[in-house]
């Protein structure tokens, strides 16, 4: 995966998770909220609508107990029972259609005799009908009773009161009133407190055994005497188990969930279900989630804008420097990354390109030094062949003295390439860092010798004049004796070799209470003063000793500086163009390099 | 014209390379001169006009490259033979060379001197010109 997609899904999580998990917890808060707060709505709904519709059964049990209770109306069904003659019909129906007359609310009233034949009756069609086994008979004979009754399909249902008519302790008859419905419908239909979703059903299970509703429905105009109850889980058949509960997970006659409440109505066996959609209850929260997703996803568009935006800044400076490196990977060195910024990726640009000028300059250090050497190391390998060669040549004849001088030859040769090797070799270990170190006790006055005398082949070719001045208390330093006579002899060499013939050479060692200072003067070429600064740089050589011979390495300075350095001394120089050069070193007399690391070296 | 002496130009900085050079040449039969450095060079080319220069590139005071530029400048100059011999083998310095007219471009190392005289002398045998 790319960083700059690392980025994006980092904001983006960290911008979303948290928004989530809030906008979840207060959805979830708000649901449970708003169920339980439903829950007790429609609880306190159906006590009242349970005593709302007892009320109305209150009413009419009320209005059949004063019916029931008219001692001449009992008295003369007492005699019709006995003797059903038409007179005394007639004073029953004009006992009831007084009783009618009395009561705008009964709509009909009928009285049926002891022996289940209908003796009078507001509708004049029922006279006369044997009413015997019916329910209503049955159960008018024993109680008072109020009953919701079908009128017949698309007709609006009545209710009908049931009641025996008793006079001195015997069953007369069974009064039978019918009343409008109205009242009970107006409160079943009342919406009040349930929304656009909710509302109030009644349940019965009728002869046929099935429950039905025995109102229409809010959603099922229709379902009167006719829809029954589905399955057994339903709110309504919990009611008519007699349950007093709320139920959340309930499914509606339509099969939609609904917050359900159910009472049970002992007397009439009516199961009372008051219930609203869950989606209507839960509105407030459907619509919280729904702005919240809205938000998350308005968020997650701003975030992944803003993070590409931000992204791509914080990326552009490390692809830029990823640019610059493949091509530094591939070789090429003269590449620097351009657009700077202002921070920590800057400071790395910066510091990439200051690496990459330095790698330049020792690339070109190592080209030109490979050259070099290669040229270096392949003069005295030249000279070793042609001599050698020419002294096998059988077509090329020369005298004895010849022969000795083309060996000396070859030997000069020789000895030079074994020093250049040990100068590469020295070089090697300073750069490594593994120069080897022994703390050797040196005379001075007899390294000095030493390096004159290894030198004197070239002292006498140039008719150099070496004049040395050693100090009488001169004592011995400790330092390795190989390092002291590779300073020297680098310092002397350069002495001659840049001096024209004739010159002299000074050389003073003098003792200080802790140090020695070594000093050697020449008259020869001096180092011009613009490049004084990189003459201990490895590889290098002033112009004027190139112009001067092509041999030398550019390494002699550079080691004598590593190794005075390490042996705890300092060098340092005077000189001007063809004015000469003074150069110094001053060395401790005790040991200063430290042997821990030496150590460690070997 | 093999009775004919020819004369060699050395330019060579480093003596000992030189010194068996003109042995061998003057072994050979050669009229040699030797020069340690490119200044010197052009004088002597000028002044003893060789059939031939055994020309080194890395030279104190005047490099090769540019001394043989310098000489090409010279009428006598011109048409001179110059076999460049260097221990550097740079394509740069090569094309360099070659490109002012060298007759060759030898690394030093790569030769014996028994070859190197046979190579000058069959080259001397040849016509040359040079059309800078």
């Amino acid at each position: 995966m790319r960083l700059i997609e690392k980025i994006i899904l980092l904001l983006l999580g960290l911008a979303l998770v948290p928004l989530m998990l809030v906008g979840g917890s207060l959805y979830l808060y708000a649901q449970h909220n708003i169920e339980r707060e439903t829950e007790g709505n429609l609880n306190s709904i159906a006590t009242i609508q349970e005593h709302r519709i007892a009320s109305i059964r209150a009413i009419n049990l009320e209005r059949l107990t004063n019916f029931t209770s008219r001692t001449q109306l009992k008295t003369i069904l007492g005699q019709y029972d006995q003797t059903p003659t038409p007179a005394s019909q007639v004073q029953l129906i004009a006992n009831i259609t007084q009783a009618k007359a009395a009561d705008s609310n009964l709509s009909n009233i009928t009285i049926i005799s002891n022996k289940g034949v209908v003796a009078a009756s507001t509708d004049p069609k029922l006279t006369g009908s044997n009413l015997a086994d019916t329910e209503s008979f049955k159960i008018g004979s024993r109680q008072n009773s109020v009953q919701l009754v079908s009128r017949g399909k698309g007709q609006k249902p009545v209710i009908y009161l049931y009641g025996p008519l008793v006079l001195n302790n015997q069953v007369n008859g069974v009064a039978e009133i019918e009343v409008g419905s109205d009242d009970l419908l107006a409160i079943v239909h009342d919406y009040t407190g349930l929304g656009k979703t909710g509302e109030t059903t009644i349940v019965q299970i009728l002869l046929g055994g099935q429950a039905t509703y025995l109102t229409s429905l809010r959603f099922d105009k229709q379902a009167a005497f006719n829809r029954t109850v589905a399955g057994s889980e339903s709110a309504e058949s919990k009611a008519l188990m007699g349950q007093t509960t709320t139920l959340t997970d309930s499914k509606d006659y339509r099969g939609v969930p609904v917050l359900a409440a159910t009472r049970y109505i002992k007397d009439s066996k009516w199961g009372l279900v008051v219930k609203i959609d869950q989606t209507e209850a839960f509105q407030a929260a459907t619509q919280l989630r729904s702005e919240f997703l809205l938000l998350a996803f308005i968020s997650s568009v701003l975030v992944v804008f803003t993070a590409t935006a931000l992204a791509q800044r914080a990326t552009q400076p490390i692809l830029d420097i990823d640019e610059v490196a493949e091509e530094v990977s591939r070789g090429k060195l003269a590449d620097r990354v351009h657009n700077i910024t202002n921070d920590e990726l800057g400071n790395l640009a910066t510091t990439f390109n200051t690496m990459l000028d330095n790698l330049e300059v020792l690339d070109k250090a190592k080209s030109d030094f490979v050259s070099l050497a290669s040229h270096q190391l392949r003069t005295p390998l030249t000279s070793i062949k042609w001599y050698a060669e020419s002294l096998l040549d059988p077509s090329f004849k020369i005298n004895k003295p010849k022969q000795k001088h083309y060996l000396e030859q070859l030997l000069a040769s020789n000895d030079r390439m074994i020093e250049l090797v040990n100068a590469l070799l020295n070089v090697s270990r300073i750069d490594f860092n593994k120069l080897p170190a022994k703390a050797d006790k040196v005379q001075l006055k007899d390294a000095l010798e030493q390096v004159i005398s290894d030198l004197s082949v070239r002292i006498r070719e140039k008719n150099i004049v070496i004049d040395t001045k050693l100090d009488p208390k001169l004592g011995p330093i400790i330092i390795d004796r190989s390092w002291i006579r590779v300073i020297l002899q680098d310092l002397i060499s350069n002495a001659i070799k840049y001096s024209p013939p004739k010159q002299h050479v000074g050389i003073t060692i003098e003792q200080l209470p802790e140090h020695v200072l070594i000093q050697v003067k020449d008259n020869g070429v001096g180092i011009p003063i613009s490049q004084q600064s990189k003459i201990f740089t490895k590889f290098f050589r002033a112009d004027n000793a190139r112009r001067l011979g092509s041999d030398g390495s550019g390494l002699g300075m550079y080691i004598t500086k590593a190794m005075v350095e390490r042996a705890g001394g300092t060098i340092w120089f005077e000189s001007g163009e063809n004015a000469g050069t003074i150069f110094y070193v001053k060395l401790p007399t005790q040991d200063h390099h430290d042997h821990k690391r030496t150590d460690d070296e070997k | 014209m093999a009775d004919k002496r020819h004369k060699i130009l050395i330019v060579e900085d480093e003596e000992a390379l030189s010194e068996i050079l003109r042995d061998r040449f003057e072994n050979e039969g050669f009229d040699v001169f030797v020069a340690k450095d490119g200044a010197q060079g052009l004088l002597m080319a000028l002044d003893k006009e060789p059939d031939v220069i055994l020309l080194d590139i890395l030279l104190p005071k005047l490099d090769g490259l540019s001394m043989l530029k310098k000489l090409r400048t010279y009428e006598q100059g011109k048409n001179m033979r110059v076999i460049v011999t260097t221990n550097i083998n740079d394509s740069k310095e090569v094309h360099e060379a070659l490109a002012l007219g060298a007759r060759d471009f030898l690394v030093k190392s790569d030769w014996v001197l028994a070859d190197l005289v046979d190579s000058v002398r069959s080259q001397l045998e040849e016509p040359y010109r040079y059309v800078g």
